[in-house]
């Protein structure tokens, strides 16, 4: 369904929202009154949907593919523990990534990574664009210079390890805006629910992880017609 | 609208999140500046190829722990970092573990000296029927386990039960319909070579040829079927 809807100021807020699921899929109420009968079709159901997901969003905390995986199994039990206490006022997806969320920082801050994480990411440089453009505000190179079939290139799996690993290099925030929004495919509602901050604010971390990851591309592509490849 | 005013917006734009008048703004500036067009159309691709670099991994199947979460409402407990208290926990737990199957193995050596032999002399057939390699596989792509196969006969029957059975009360029938057992038997399962061992007389003369359904239980547990063949 399509929504327009103002928001005070003139600013329009498009979405485009489906829920997850794909056609002869059950819909979330049908889904969470199985769980609630410990049906174990349901169950199996919401892992085959979700779980591959929630695995690449913890790798992007915690890099480390076991932890990752492990703090993804900590989050289903810790759902089926929680099942009777969710009344389904958010979707099941964003419930589930909430507690994956709330699961993997507490990970973070068992093994003591925060405060190196958190120190280190934010030294990234603000406006990547700055350096781009000349003291007038008129294009310093122009992007012309860059002739870049992305998407052919995207499609090989080197560059998509790449970009992975370059996302995995930006800030907390906007790693995780960017990975739900242009990796996962969720509408900008749905993210703003998870992460709740509002839609402005989504946007602008949205266009800085961009804007970052589309500088490191460019980067990437001109070192890679002299090897060796930098990484991010 | 300087080219830097103009790139700081191209997220918004792509998005339809700019105000009319900014929009407008944007539209003249792209379609005055070659440059900024070639941004727009160079971003737009770029997002648009985005979804390509997501990790394509196989499905995975539900883990055995989670399902058995899901259906049990019980939390596996999970291994934490030890503390002192823990450590003594443990070492205590270790040291009754030991005594414990010191104790087990000199009752196995003693039940099985015990144990009475199967005689021949009352026309019972001794036959082995081996399931502690069987393993419920789950899933549509596994091909099922081919039934279990028994002669009708009279048959003094040694079940090797599943690896991790426990010993204790069994009972064990063979039926067609759940909840009808057309034979039935009990019998105490021992410990013996790291299986567990049913020894039962089933006279199988009884049944016509076909296919059944061997039930095995503890008592206190539930029901584990097998497919039977009685040829």
């Amino acid at each position: 369904m399509f929504e327009v809807r103002g928001t005070g100021k003139g600013v329009c807020e498009l979405t485009f929202s489906v829920q997850g699921a794909g056609l002869g899929e059950p819909d979330d109420r049908t889904l969470l009154e199985a769980l609630r009968n410990r049906d174990p079709d349901a169950l199996a159901a919401l892992f085959a949907r979700y779980h591959r997901s929630m695995v690449r969003l913890a790798t992007l905390y915690l890099r480390n593919p076991g932890a990752a995986e492990e703090v993804v199994q900590d989050t289903w039990l810790a759902a089926i523990e929680g099942l009777p206490k969710f009344k389904g006022r958010s979707s099941i997806r964003t419930w589930l990534f909430r507690i994956l969320r709330k699961r993997a920082s507490s990970h973070i801050r068992r093994e003591t990574l925060l405060a190196t994480i958190l120190s280190r990411r934010n030294k990234s440089i603000r406006d990547p664009l700055a350096r781009r453009f000349s003291t007038s505000g008129n294009w310093a190179v122009s992007p012309a210079h860059n002739s870049l079939t992305p998407e052919e290139q995207l499609l090989s799996q080197e560059v998509s390890a790449w970009v992975r690993k370059a996302i995995a290099s930006l800030p907390l925030r906007q790693r995780e805006v960017i990975f739900l929004r242009d990796l996962e495919s969720w509408s900008s509602e749905d993210v703003c629910e998870l992460l709740r901050i509002t839609p402005a604010h989504q946007r602008v971390l949205l266009h800085r992880a961009r804007t970052a990851l589309y500088n490191l591309y460019l980067g990437y592509v001109s070192a890679s017609s002299s090897e060796p490849r930098s990484d991010p | 609208m300087t080219c830097k005013q103009t790139a700081d917006l191209v997220t918004d734009y792509l998005e339809g999140c700019l105000t009319p008048e900014q929009r407008r703004q944007v539209e003249q500036h792209l379609a005055t500046c070659k440059d900024c067009r070639t941004y727009f159309d160079q971003m737009r691709q770029f997002v648009s190829a985005l979804p390509a670099a997501k990790e394509q991994e196989a499905p995975v199947e539900l883990p055995s722990v989670i399902l058995e979460a899901f259906l049990t409402g019980k939390r596996p407990l999970k291994a934490r970092p030890l503390g002192l208290p823990q450590i003594v926990a443990v070492s205590v737990a270790v040291v009754i573990a030991v005594l414990a199957i010191v104790w087990l193995s000199v009752r196995v050596i003693t039940h099985r000296g015990a144990r009475p032999g199967i005689s021949q002399s009352d026309n019972y057939q001794a036959a082995v029927l081996d399931l502690s390699q069987w393993s419920i596989l789950r899933g549509e792509n596994n091909p099922p386990h081919p039934p279990l196969q028994l002669p009708r006969k009279r048959l003094a029957l040694s079940v090797l039960l599943q690896i991790g059975r426990e010993p204790g009360a069994y009972e064990i029938t063979v039926l067609r319909t759940p909840g009808q057992p057309l034979i039935s038997a009990r019998s105490d399962g021992l410990f013996e070579d790291h299986v567990t061992v049913l020894h039962v007389k089933l006279d199988l003369t009884v049944l016509p040829a076909g296919n059944y359904e061997l039930g095995i239980r503890q008592q206190g547990w539930d029901w584990t079927y097998y497919p039977l063949l009685l040829r």
